[in-house]
C-alpha cells in the first residue's frame, strides 16, 4: 500500500461535534457511509486538517460488534504495526482517532460500535472524560493501546498477552484507568502473573479477581515505586497474590 | 507522580520539609535547562543531599535514585537512574504535550534495617525493617511544559470557534470557554447561517465583530482576570487553564511590541482590552454604517 498523510479533525469541527452531540449520535446511527458529514457540518468550518506526518496506508476488516475475538486481534495488531511510529503527542490526541472515526474507517467503526445514544458516541467515539480514560474507551484507540502495552518483544510470541486481553478484556481494563499502566512492565508483569495463575487454575477465573488485583497493585505503590519494580518480580507478587484470591475462594465461574 | 503529605511507615526525607522525617536534610534535583529542537534536555542532572545516612546508602549500593517523568496527556511514565555525577537526560518533544511533571525518589534496592540520629524525635532509636522499592526519600520535582504550536496566523481564528448548536433556538448565543482549545461561539443554526450572510458583505464585518466578538472575549478576558485574581503570579499558568490566552499574549506583543505583564493585566478592563485587541471594531463599524446610509440617502447603495 501506499503512504498517506494523517489528518486531525479540526479544532473548530471538535466543539461542534461536543456541542452537538446527540444529533450527531443519531446521524451516525441513521447512516452506513459518511457522506452526511459534509451536509451537516457547516461549509465555513473546516473539518480535517491534514498533517506531514505520513503513514502506510491500512484496512481493517470488518467485525461487526467486535464480537470475533480473532478479527479484533488482528485488527488491533495492524493498528498497533501501522501506527506505532508516530508521535506519541499525535496518538494521544482524540482529534486523530476522530480522523480515524468520522474518516478514514467510518464504516468500520460505525460497526464495531453501534450507537445506542449519545454516550456512546461521547465515551467510544468522541473519547470525552479526560486523556487517559478517552484512550482506553475508543472504538480504535483502545485496540492500539492494548496491543502497546502488552506486546512482549522479548518472546517469540510477541503478542501473547494481546491475545489474551482480547480475549476476555477484563483481565487489563481496570490496570488502564491507573496512572502506573503508562509503565508498559508493569503492565506485561502484572498480566504474566495473572495468566500464570489463570493457566494452572483454568476453572477458577472470575471476573471479579481483577479489580481486585488493580487495588492490590495500587496498594504496593502506596509505599514503594511500582516504576521501579522489576517485570519479573510484579509477575511474582501477583502471581502469589491470584493465588491467594483463588484459594481464598470458589472464583465464580465466568 | 508526587507523594505531597503521603505518610509512610517509616521514616521518609521529603524535600518539603513540613511532610519530612528528616528535620535538617534536603533531598535537591540539581540541573540545568537546555532545549533544542528535538528535545528539552535535562542538562547536568544529579541528586544531593546533605543526609549521611543517604550518602551512605547510596554509596554502599543499598538504594538507586529514580526521576520519573510523567506526563498525564500522552500516558507517558518513565523512570530514570541518576546519581551524584552528572548527566543529561533528553525529554523528546514528540512525546510530550503540555504539563510534564517530573519528581526524585530514593528506592531501597535491597532489604535492610535503618536507624538514624537523623530521624526526627519520634523515630529515634527505633531501627526500621525496609523491603526491596521502599520509597526512602521523595522530591516532588518541578513541571514543565511541552508546546506544539498549532496557532492560526489569523488572530480571530486563533481565539473563536464559532458554531451553529442544535441547543439554541432563541435568538441568543452562548459562549463557553472551556469546550475546546478556543473560546466557543454557539448559536442557532438559522442565526448561524445568516451571521456567514453577513460576514461576506464588508460593511457589515465590523457589525459581527461588535456583536459576537467583543462580548464573547469579555467574558473570555473576566474569566482570565478572575483566574489572576485567585493567585496565579504567572500569565503563562492563564495561557495553560485557557489555551486561547495565548493567542493574546502573542497579539497583544505585536500590537505593543512588548510582553503585557501581569500588572498590566491585572490593572486593565476587559471591556477596553477586548476592544483593542480585535482593532477596535466600534467606530470603524459606526463608520462604514454611516457611510452606507449616506448612500442610501443619496439615493444608492453599493451592497444591492
Amino acid at each position: 500500500m501506499s503512504k498517506i498523510n494523517i489528518k486531525m479533525l479540526s479544532e473548530d469541527a471538535l466543539v461542534y461535534l461536543k456541542e452537538n452531540a446527540e444529533s450527531i449520535a443519531k446521524k451516525i446511527a441513521e447512516n452506513e457511509d459518511n457522506s452526511w458529514i459534509k451536509n451537516t457540518i457547516p461549509q465555513s468550518i473546516p473539518l480535517f486538517v491534514e498533517k506531514k506526518l505520513q503513514i502506510e496506508d491500512f484496512d481493517l476488516l470488518d467485525n461487526p460488534e467486535s464480537a470475533d475475538k480473532n478479527i479484533d486481534f488482528q485488527n488491533s495488531v495492524k493498528i498497533y504495526e501501522s501506527l506505532k511510529e508516530l508521535p506519541r503527542y499525535i496518538l494521544c490526541d482524540q482529534r486523530f482517532w476522530l480522523w480515524l472515526h468520522m474518516d478514514k474507517f467510518y464504516k468500520t467503526v460505525r460497526n464495531m460500535m453501534k450507537i445506542r445514544g449519545k454516550s456512546t458516541f461521547t465515551d467510544h467515539w468522541l473519547q470525552s472524560g479526560g486523556t487517559r480514560r478517552g484512550l482506553m474507551f475508543g472504538v480504535l484507540s483502545r485496540c492500539y493501546f492494548r496491543v502497546a502495552l502488552t506486546v512482549d518483544e522479548g518472546k517469540t510470541d510477541k503478542y501473547e498477552l494481546t491475545k489474551w486481553v482480547i480475549e476476555n478484556p477484563e483481565r487489563y481494563r481496570n490496570l488502564t484507568w491507573r496512572s502506573f499502566s503508562s509503565e508498559e512492565h508493569l503492565v506485561r508483569g502484572v498480566l504474566k502473573g495473572e495468566k500464570k495463575a489463570i493457566d494452572e487454575n483454568p476453572k477458577k477465573e472470575a471476573n471479579n479477581l481483577y479489580p481486585e488485583i488493580a487495588k492490590y497493585v495500587s496498594i504496593i505503590g502506596s509505599v514503594r515505586l511500582l516504576d521501579c519494580i522489576s517485570e519479573e518480580d510484579i509477575e511474582k507478587m501477583i502471581y502469589d497474590k491470584m493465588i491467594e484470591y483463588i484459594n481464598s475462594s470458589d472464583g465464580d465461574e465466568k | 507522580m508526587q507523594v505531597k503529605n503521603k505518610i509512610f511507615p517509616y521514616p521518609v526525607l521529603n524535600n518539603n520539609k513540613l511532610f519530612s522525617n528528616f528535620p535538617n536534610a534536603s533531598f535537591e534535583i540539581v540541573y540545568d535547562e537546555e532545549e533544542d529542537e528535538f528535545a528539552y534536555i535535562l542538562k547536568n542532572i544529579k541528586f544531593s543531599t546533605d543526609s549521611k545516612l543517604i550518602n551512605d546508602l547510596f554509596d554502599n549500593q543499598k538504594i538507586d535514585i529514580k526521576l520519573v517523568v510523567e506526563c498525564s496527556d500522552t500516558v507517558y511514565r518513565k523512570a530514570f537512574n541518576i546519581s551524584k555525577e552528572p548527566k543529561s537526560i533528553r525529554l523528546l518533544k514528540s512525546d510530550f504535550t503540555e504539563k510534564v511533571d517530573v519528581s526524585m525518589f530514593a528506592v531501597a534496592k535491597v532489604n535492610f534495617k535503618m536507624s538514624s540520629k537523623e530521624f526526627d524525635e519520634d523515630y529515634q532509636d527505633i531501627e526500621f525493617e525496609i523491603e526491596k522499592y521502599d520509597i526512602l526519600c521523595a522530591n516532588d520535582g518541578f513541571n514543565v511544559r511541552f508546546k506544539h504550536d498549532e496557532a492560526e496566523n489569523n488572530l480571530v481564528k486563533s481565539i473563536f470557534s464559532i458554531i451553529p448548536s442544535d441547543n439554541i433556538n432563541d435568538g441568543t448565543f452562548e459562549v463557553n470557554c472551556e469546550l475546546g482549545k478556543k473560546i466557543t461561539i454557539s448559536m442557532s443554526d438559522a442565526d448561524f447561517k445568516n451571521m456567514n450572510i453577513v460576514n461576506t458583505v464588508p460593511t457589515y464585518k465590523e457589525v459581527v465583530f461588535n456583536m459576537l466578538l467583543v462580548p464573547a472575549l469579555i467574558e473570555g478576558l473576566t474569566l482570565c482576570l478572575k483566574t489572576v485574581q485567585e493567585g496565579t503570579d504567572d500569565l503563562d499558568d492563564v495561557g495553560n487553564k485557557y489555551v486561547w490566552f495565548r493567542s493574546i499574549l502573542m497579539s497583544h506583543k505585536r500590537l505593543y511590541g512588548k510582553d503585557i505583564t501581569i500588572d498590566e493585566f491585572k490593572s486593565s478592563s476587559p471591556v477596553l482590552l477586548a476592544q483593542q485587541l480585535l482593532g477596535k471594531p466600534l467606530g470603524a463599524a459606526l463608520h462604514k454604517l454611516v457611510v452606507e446610509t449616506n448612500k442610501i440617502d443619496e439615493g444608492g447603495n453599493d451592497n444591492e
